[in-house]
């Protein structure tokens, strides 16, 4: 990762990316993330957390997630995946 | 946001407020929207008097109108810039988050609570939005907030029907 002015962590990997949008949108730790994190199994991701989780990535990623993706996006791995229809390798 | 194509400017009396919105006496915090740009902004005014139903608790002897309501007022009038965007007529919506509240005046009975707000972003059932209360012209409160409307916004979540 590299830092800017204020001497904070960017993201530069596309995991990275990924991983950030989840511990931001949800303001949990690093290591809350993997194939147990998915939609409802954690407060903060609900209807709303699931809407602010997919504006995250689609500017993180500079892209515009599809209605079907957007709902079929149950879980951390799962996201995964659809990443890749996008273009990006997770 | 940028006007939607063929949507005029509305104003709403009390009639037209329970027609948009499902708020009601003596939660309505609005008189009347005198304008509202259907996805874009909304400005309008409560007239305070010391009938009102919070002035006797809030507080005796010192009668202002609530923050809380305050805010409520500013979200309320908000929300009627995307309840008047086609297909949302009528349907609940929420406050989800308010940040940056300021509190610059006491609102008084007797007085008239102008409101002026503007929707900044509207996606997939989520708003971003933000207000100002005055009185006679001076500034009395502003905030940034969110509103949803639910019956939008769980179209998109997993497990539900696509939305039409």
């Amino acid at each position: 990762m590299s830092t800017n002015q204020k001497n904070e962590v960017l993201p530069t990997t596309n995991k990275q990316k990924y991983d950030q949008a989840f511990i931001t949108s949800f303001s949990i730790d690093e290591n809350q993330l993997g194939e147990n994190l998915a939609y409802n199994q954690l407060p903060a991701w609900d209807s709303i957390g699931h809407m602010t989780l997919v504006a995250a990535l689609e500017d993180a990623f500079g892209i515009s997630m599809e209605t079907d993706d957007i709902m079929n996006f149950s879980s951390y791995t799962k996201g995964m995946e659809l990443m890749a229809k996008y273009g990006i390798k997770i | 946001m940028s006007k939607p194509a063929n949507l005029e400017a509305l104003r709403l009396d009390l009639q037209g407020l329970h027609e948009y919105q499902r708020n009601r006496f003596p939660y309505l915090m609005i008189d009347v929207a005198e304008e509202v740009i259907p996805g874009v902004s909304a400005k309008g005014f409560k007239n305070l008097t010391a009938n009102d139903w919070f002035f006797e608790c809030h507080f005796a002897g010192d009668p202002n109108m609530p923050g809380m309501l305050q805010i409520e007022a500013m979200v309320q009038l908000c929300a009627l810039t995307v309840l008047t965007l086609p297909g949302n007529k009528g349907k609940i919506a929420y406050v989800t988050s308010v940040n940056n509240l300021k509190f610059k005046r006491k609102v008084l009975p007797g007085e008239r609570f102008d409101l002026e707000t503007t929707l900044h972003s509207w996606k997939r059932g989520i708003g971003q939005c933000s207000g100002k209360g005055f009185v006679n012209g001076e500034l009395a409160c502003q905030a940034e907030f969110s509103i949803v409307l639910p019956d939008i916004l769980n179209g998109f979540t997993p497990g539900t029907n696509k939305p039409e």
